[in-house]
């Protein structure tokens, strides 16, 4: 089999990445190679279906017809097993081999797993899939374990409130984004799962689990246990590039890029959660995992294989609710940034700094300053003592900074 | 190929249940939609982008929250 455009991963950085191609090229062959069994679907609903605010099917993106129409054929339920970068050809799992003018991963990340004692028998619920959704629908009663402090086990914790089903989020450091948030936003965050009946057990380090679903007893480092019917797992996920061992494909956390989203090997692209790129707002090379982010990838990546050249230069962000406090993120948050802090009334703005200048802001609370504080990010405004004491400031509008 | 029609927008609705704040509308198309204060998404300017950028905002929500509609009534957007 030969292919002008190989897309491997289907989900909405590589079904972006096709649909672009073909309005660039009518004639090239296409081919979108995703191991998971479905037509595109929005990760990002599923935990809105799990609460039934929407149903299964709003979750679908594109109709199974979709692909034929746009002449791109899908291979679903086929993964990618190898990567010859040099030969220009992938090893698909069912055996056969496809050969590629150009390349593009698009494989996403998946749950990292918790690697401890007795936690495979504990039958952990993820939530990755739609069949992670499905599994996390149909559990009622009982009570619920969470282990992570990030979005997804912010997601379990809503949906186990949701379904009134007691439940313990146990993350590893001082509350929710305990890395990232200042003590103020984790407060707020607390006393909200607090008056709502999720329970917070800070600082915990996991030792192992015993018993199976419906009775599960989880031990910690400290020498507490805590005895529920079904633990969720949310700790983060890692970039799907296993398969890519020994292919000539540039591999450090991610696929390795440029801002064009091209990496070092010939004619080899990367796009969404598995694109380690070079950020032209952070000045930084990192992985960012959120949908507008993977989308636009596609869009720009898409758009080069077909022939263009263009820079991939996006300030994205990420967002939840915990119950009815905003938590938002936007564009680069790292653990080891200097932080900044402006407090409202009822809210809490950080700005993220690296090397003196504003990269990424977190809200909590609140985000009316977010076009102030989108702003500040996009020129990478440098902070002198006197824009600090100003970001210190609530009382003075942050748009007065940048001028 | 058939001939494409310039692309017109006449109306934008935003289902306030369905958005959930992904601010991806407003990151595509920051001249007709914001983010207010509870983190949901308003219109502010129907025109205030070219209706392509206007339609990849829709395109881009996560939960087709966005609604398009040209001069006829039709909706644009999700595609029907
Ligand atoms: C529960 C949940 C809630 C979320 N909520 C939000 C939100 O509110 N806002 C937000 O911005 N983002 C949210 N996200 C994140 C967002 O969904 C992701 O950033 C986005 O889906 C990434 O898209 P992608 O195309 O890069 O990767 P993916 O969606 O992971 O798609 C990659 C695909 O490639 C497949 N694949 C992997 N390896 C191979 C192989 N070797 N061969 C073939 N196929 C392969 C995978 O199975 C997968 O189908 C959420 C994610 C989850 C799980
Ligand atoms: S992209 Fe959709 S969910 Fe996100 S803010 Fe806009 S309308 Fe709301």
């Amino acid at each position: 089999m030969i292919a002008d455009y190989l897309i491997i991963g289907a989900g909405i950085a590589g079904t972006t990445a096709a649909e672009t191609i073909r309005g660039r090229d009518a004639g090239g062959t296409i081919v979108l190679v995703g191991d998971e069994p479905h037509p595109l679907y929005s990760r990002v609903l599923m935990p809105h279906v799990v609460r039934g605010r929407v149903g299964e099917a709003n979750m679908f993106l594109k109709k199974p017809t979709w692909y034929g129409e746009k002449g791109i054929e899908y291979l679903s339920g086929v993964a990618v097993a190898r990567v010859d970068a040099a030969r220009k050809v992938c090893g698909l799992s069912d055996g056969r081999e496809i050969s590629y003018g150009k390349l593009l991963i698009a494989t996403g990340g998946r749950p990292r797993r918790l690697d401890c004692p007795g936690a495979d028998d504990a039958g952990l619920l993820q939530l990755q899939t739609v069949e992670d959704a499905r599994e996390l629908a149909a559990i009622n009663g009982g009570s619920a374990l969470v282990i992570g402090g990030g979005f997804i086990a912010m997601e379990f914790a809503l949906s186990f409130a949701h379904k009134k089903i007691p439940v313990t989020v146990a993350p590893r450091g001082d509350g929710f984004w305990g890395r990232v948030l200042g003590e103020r936003a984790r407060a707020m965050i607390a006393a909200k799962l607090g008056s709502n009946g999720v329970m917070l057990r800070s600082n915990s380090s996991l030792s192992g689990f015993s018993g199976r679903r419906g009775d599960i007893r989880a031990t910690f480092r400290d020498g507490g246990a805590h005895d529920c019917t079904v633990v969720g797992s949310g700790i983060g996920i890692e970039p799907n590039v296993g398969f890519l061992k020994g292919s000539g494909v540039p591999v450090n956390l991610g696929v390795v890029t440029d801002e064009f989203l091209a990496s070092s090997a010939p004619g080899v692209y990367a796009a969404g959660d598995v694109a380690e790129f070079f950020d032209l707002i952070s000045a930084d090379r990192h992985i960012l995992g959120n949908w507008t982010n993977a989308l636009l990838h596609g869009k720009t990546a898409g758009a080069n294989m077909a022939g263009e050249r263009t820079a991939y230069k996006a300030l994205t962000s990420y967002s939840i609710n915990c119950f009815d406090l905003p938590i938002a993120f936007l564009g680069a948050v790292e653990s080891g940034f200097e932080r900044l802090e402006r407090r409202y009334d009822d809210a809490v703005l950080h700005c993220y700094l690296r090397e003196g200048r504003v990269v990424g802001a977190a809200a909590v609370g609140k985000f009316h300053e977010r076009e102030a504080a989108v702003g500040l990010i996009t020129p990478r405004t440098l902070l002198d003592a006197a824009r600090r004491a100003a970001f210190a400031d609530a009382r003075l509008p942050l748009a007065r900074i940048i001028t | 190929m058939s001939e494409k029609k310039p692309l017109r927008i006449s109306k934008i609705v935003i289902d306030r249940d369905l958005c959930i704040g992904a601010a991806s509308c407003v990151t595509i198309a920051p001249g007709v939609f914001q983010m207010d204060e509870e983190n949901k998404a308003i219109l502010v300017d129907l025109r205030g982008n070219d209706a392509e950028t206007t339609l990849l905002a829709a395109e881009s929500c996560p939960t087709k929250a966005i609604f398009l509609y040209d001069e006829d009534g039709k909706q644009v957007y999700p595609y029907t």
